[in-house]
């Protein structure tokens, strides 16, 4: 890559002397390579030498060689690299190369937006609910998809009466074979609450919490163990996490006597943190939240049914809240739900009386935004930049495998563009979910009809592919829209 | 200019020092000495505050330690020659020259425009090579100029 012009930020604790040291090293490294610098430096006078839009968007690259916090949504869709002043002040010359070498294009991922944050979360509580999904979510999808294929062979001809088909395995091999990997993906949808407890409580409490979470989020879900007609499902998961994970951080900041603190973490909060969990879980917590789920899903499993435009509704507001922060809190939120219900309806009433339409809501409104951003480098030419083109086809390939966080450049440089990808992501939701269309595990974008698993009407593949792809051009066409008058420089 | 950096603020030191510590010890005592601040102990604290953050010393047995406190009265710069000192800095070199600065809380922007020339200055290597060899006169005249570019 041949580099001609780089722009760089430097900023120190004090403000003093490294911001301009570092400045210096950065400026003198560029000459010394015959590389236009120019360093914005923010130090105890405030902001100096400030870089204007021209020069940033003539930049080849971006070097930030900063001890705090800078403001980067300006460089959005640059390659960027960013490093301590130190470092720079060690070998500018060498800093100048590994960025020429190694920088990446910066998505912006974790700025704020209008106070929207975007494709990640700082807020403590979705953080740890993430640590759970992240340990959930691979097994979701590895049982979800193999109890879906299971299930398919489990129809066989009724022996008395060829006419007609039944659900169930056959005794032959084939039937046993299929019918202990539905029993395999059974023990995957149980499996699913405890782990994703586990998941929260050691994003919390660290690795003694991991054990008393798990068995604690098992029990918390097993009607037998609770003497219950279901178990307490995510509700229950996410409390068992927060429960066990703040109990045993507490734990851990006893002043232990030194002779037992070797076996604090391995023998003494494992056993004090599992015993207490089982009494508040049995005596106290288990029955009444269980209780309560149960009636919840039954509730939305009905309206599911008896009222058409229930999951339109739902759908339609999962799906839009995909497309708000693109990964950010709202985003993970929405998939939450939608996941919760699938595990839990799964794991109370059985693959068919299991919920996956909010899941596939959710699913197939991922890829809405980095397509719909897509489409629209391609169709409205002239309302983008060479750069935000090149990120377009980078935008289509993210979209095609189901990363929304590929709209991200586009929403932070111009943040009307939002509404676009609320509005579509949220008809794509409203659409799968309208069409009734279950979602079991796979890649959400127009590819998850076959990465994946699909279940609905007749000609579900079709319908699924059909309605992402509609509201993609719906948010391409909403971007020319919005876009119309912009003008952007040859 | 007079007011940040003159000749007194430059120290020709012989005594071995044994630690990074002992020589911030060392500072806030002629800081104190020339009435640039109000407290000794807080100057030293807060030049080791600063230390700690990330190392101050740089290559070529230069560092510029430095402190941020509201105990310094106004901004100055002290430039210390001194036996080698142990310390973890870029090149992993020993220190002999340090240009210590003491910045006020609330620092006049100007003053802080001087200081950061003299820290840009560091960057030269021109610069470092004849501090190196200069006598108190020439070292005076040296910063003097880099200051007033």
């Amino acid at each position: 890559m041949s580099v001609k012009k780089i722009v760089g930020i430097t900023g120190c604790a004090q403000g003093i002397a490294h911001t301009f040291m570092a400045a210096e090293a950065l400026e003198k490294a560029g000459k010394k390579l015959n590389i236009e610098v120019k360093i914005e430096t923010h130090g105890g006078i405030g902001v100096e030498n400030q870089l204007t839009t021209k020069e940033i968007s003539e930049a080849d690259l971006v070097i930030i060689a900063a001890d705090i916090d800078v403001e980067k949504t300006r460089f959005i869709g640059k390659k960027l690299i960013s490093v301590s002043t130190n470092e720079a002040l060690k070998d500018a010359t060498a800093l100048i190369q590994k960025a020429m070498a190694s920088a990446e294009v910066y998505l912006g991922k974790g700025e704020k937006i209008d106070g929207l944050e975007i494709g990640s979360a700082s807020n403590h509580f979705i953080k740890y609910l993430m640590s759970g999904l992240t340990n959930m979510i691979p097994l979701a999808i590895a049982s979800g998809i193999l109890l879906a294929i299971a299930n398919t062979f489990a129809f066989h001809a009724d022996p008395n009466n060829p006419d007609l088909v039944i659900w169930g395995f056959s005794e032959d091999a084939r039937g046993q074979f299929f019918s202990k990997l539905f029993d395999l993906g059974k023990v995957g949808f149980t499996l699913m609450i405890p782990v994703f407890a586990a998941g929260v409580a050691r994003a919390i409490g660290d690795n003694p919490a991991v054990a008393p979470a798990f068995i604690a989020g098992y029990i918390i879900n097993d009607s037998s163990f609770l003497g219950t007609e279901t178990g307490a499902g995510f509700l229950g998961a996410i409390i068992v996490g927060f429960g066990v994970g703040y109990f045993v951080k507490l734990l851990k900041m006893i002043p232990w006597h030194s002779v037992i603190k070797p076996v604090v973490s391995v023998l003494i909060i494992p056993v004090v943190a599992t015993f207490v969990s089982y009494v508040v879980i049995f005596y106290l917590i288990g029955k009444p939240i269980s209780n309560m789920m149960s009636v919840l899903y039954v509730f939305i499993n009905n309206i599911t049914i008896s009222y058409a435009a229930a999951p339109v509704v739902y759908g339609f507001i999962l799906g839009a809240m995909m497309g708000t922060d693109l990964g950010g809190p709202i985003n993970k939120t929405a998939l939450m739900v939608a996941l919760a219900i699938f595990v839990d309806t799964m794991n109370k009433f059985g693959i068919e009386g299991v919920n996956a339409i909010p899941y596939a809501a959710t699913c197939g409104a991922i890829a809405i935004a980095p397509l719909g951003a897509a489409f629209a480098t391609f169709i409205f030419r002239k309302s983008f930049t060479t750069e935000e083109k090149a990120m377009g086809s980078s935008a289509f390939i993210m979209g095609m495998v189901g990363i929304t966080e590929g709209a991200i450049p586009f929403a932070a440089s111009n943040p009307k563009l939002i509404i676009a990808n609320i509005i579509a992501s949220g008809v794509a939701g409203a659409l799968v979910a309208g069409f009734g269309i279950h979602f079991f595990g796979g890649i959400g974008s127009p590819l998850g009809a076959f990465v994946g698993y699909v279940k609905g009407p007749a000609g579900v593949q079709f319908i699924w592919i059909f309605s992402i792809l509609f509201a993609a051009l719906l948010n391409a066409l909403m971007y020319g829209y919005i876009l119309k008058n912009r003008k952007v420089k040859k | 200019m007079s007011k940040i950096f003159s000749k007194e603020n430059i120290f020709i030191i012989e005594e071995k020092l044994n630690s990074k510590e002992y020589f911030f010890k060392l500072i806030a005592k002629k800081a104190k000495e020339l009435d640039f601040i109000a407290d000794e102990k807080a100057c030293f604290e807060g030049i080791l505050y600063r230390e700690n953050q990330s190392t101050t010393g740089f290559e070529d047995g230069f560092a510029i330690p430095h402190c941020k406190d509201a105990t310094v009265k106004s901004a100055k710069l002290l430039l210390f020659k001194t036996p080698e000192i142990a310390w973890d800095s870029l090149d992993g070199k020993p220190i002999t020259i340090s240009h210590c600065l003491l910045m006020p809380e609330n620092a006049n922007n100007d003053h802080i425009k001087l200081l950061s020339k003299v820290a840009r200055a560091l960057i030269d290597e021109n610069y470092r090579k004849a501090i190196k060899e200069a006598s108190v006169e020439e070292i005076y005249q040296l910063v003097a100029n880099k200051m007033e570019m």
